[in-house]
């Protein structure tokens, strides 16, 4: 009787002590991660806003370790001293060779994580998902403002999305359908009209 | 009858002729426009929708939803923390504790946003996409979610889910409701600017602000360059604690 009060007694406190909880905002391996990209400055170009947040928002899901803090933030300074020591005055100057290279770092910090980081040429987007293969970031990266001037930043090029009327393409469909039937019955009308006249 | 008539009276009709060419060369007329004009395709297509009426589709399963209205009653987890205000004094302030809040990931229902005088009651997702705004209206990722102390940036379409902006005025409040708190804010202004205006929103804002936008005009079918704009101030809600966690 005794074990078995035990046994209970152990079995509640170990559910009580299991404590649902989420990871717990930005911990200081996440925040030094976000001072880096808040100081990089390359060519005169620094990291927007739009991504610093959206950089912060993935953060508060996760709980960086030191380890992965410090990748990631090599993989920024890698970045940066390529581009220096490529010496490019515009950043809009970087071959595809280059770009590539800087997508091989971005996939390197994204490693790190557990995400993988792809960019889709045609739609001009860097796409990363996590392990799950669920999207946690999406952006097509914009120089804004002038380098020499030292106001320039690289974000996201389509903040403001289109929310124009809603697309139905049933409709579309039944309408393009309705077209294809309408020019073979005129064809067959107007190619049968001149038979009998002629 | 003439010789003429007599011989192609005879003649068999090939349905070659009449069913098969026209496909073809509308298919193929098709084609080369939609690859010359890609943009438009939006416009033509959208000119169908008018004709035939949107239905109703479930999309649910395309989502993840984590919201859970938070009740009257109820108590969120708290941190306390004393801050010097603007006067110098030390006030003692209550946070919701950060790590008692599921965030959102990208994609999912995370509340709802209402906006009564015009008639808006919208399931609010965290992120833009097609997806996101096909079911109701996103916040912006690169913006903030409510409580989080800066500017919270949501978008959904003209002619669903953000319509009733239309009827948006200085002085109408707007709730957004979370698994974490409720939030209300204030409209203080609306405008009409471009798309690419970035001077419209403030992202690195330090204050708690509320921008909802959709497309301008709002009967205007197809791609347009400008948004409408609107404005709202903090008004209620709990903060929640931002500080710097310790790391391992």
């Amino acid at each position: 009787m005794k074990k078995l009060a035990s046994i209970m007694i152990a079995l509640v406190l170990a559910a009580t002590a299991t404590v649902s909880a989420f990871a717990a905002g930005i911990n200081s391996n996440e925040q030094k991660v976000l001072d880096e990209l808040k100081s990089v400055n390359i060519s005169g170009v620094t990291i927007s806003a739009d991504y610093i947040n959206q950089a912060e928002g993935y953060f508060n899901k996760i709980e960086m370790t030191a380890d992965q803090s410090a990748t990631i933030i090599k993989a920024i300074n890698d970045v940066e001293n390529y581009v220096k020591a490529a010496g490019v005055k515009d950043l809009r100057d970087l071959s595809l060779d280059q770009k590539n290279v800087l997508l091989g770092y971005l996939k390197t910090a994204g490693s790190a994580l557990g995400l993988t980081v792809s960019f889709d040429g045609t739609a001009k987007l860097i796409i990363v998902k996590d392990a799950e293969g669920a999207t946690v970031f999406s952006g097509s990266p914009y120089i804004y403002g002038s380098a020499s001037s030292g106001n320039a930043t690289v974000g996201d090029k389509n903040v403001i999305k289109t929310t124009g009327a809603e697309t139905n393409f049933m409709g579309f469909g039944i309408a393009g359908a309705a077209a294809v039937l309408l020019v073979c019955g005129g064809s067959l009308y107007l190619v049968k009209t001149k038979k009998e006249r002629a | 009858m003439s010789d003429r008539k007599r011989r192609h009276k005879h003649k068999r009709y090939n349905g070659k002729s009449f069913i098969i060419l026209p496909i073809i060369f509308l298919l193929g007329t098709y084609l080369v426009l939609y690859l010359a004009f890609m943009p438009t395709v939006t416009t033509i297509a959208n000119a169908g929708g008018l004709i035939f009426a949107n239905y109703e589709k479930d999309f649910s399963n395309e989502y993840k939803n984590i919201f859970v209205p938070v009740s009257e009653n109820s108590t969120q987890p708290t941190v306390t923390r004393d801050e010097v205000d603007d006067n110098g004094n030390t006030v003692t302030k209550e946070y919701i504790d950060s790590s008692s809040i599921e965030f959102p990931g990208y994609g999912n229902q995370f509340g709802e946003l209402i906006i009564e005088d015009c008639g808006i009651n919208n399931k609010l997702f965290y992120g833009d996409d097609d997806v996101a705004l096909r079911n109701g209206v996103g916040i912006y990722t690169g913006s903030h979610l409510p409580g989080y102390g800066s500017t919270i940036l949501v978008a959904g379409h003209n002619n669903t889910y953000f319509n009733g902006l239309k009827n948006a005025e200085e002085g109408q409040i707007v709730t957004i409701r979370t698994s974490y708190g409720n939030y209300t804010y204030k409209i203080n202004h609306t405008a009409v600017k471009k798309a690419t205006d970035t001077t419209a929103y403030d992202l690195s804002a330090d204050r708690e602000n509320l921008i909802m936008y959709t497309c301008y005009p709002f009967d205007e079918l197809g791609l347009t360059e400008r948004r409408f704009f609107v404005y709202a101030d903090y008004v209620s809600g709990p903060q929640v604690d931002t500080s710097v966690q310790e790391g391992d």
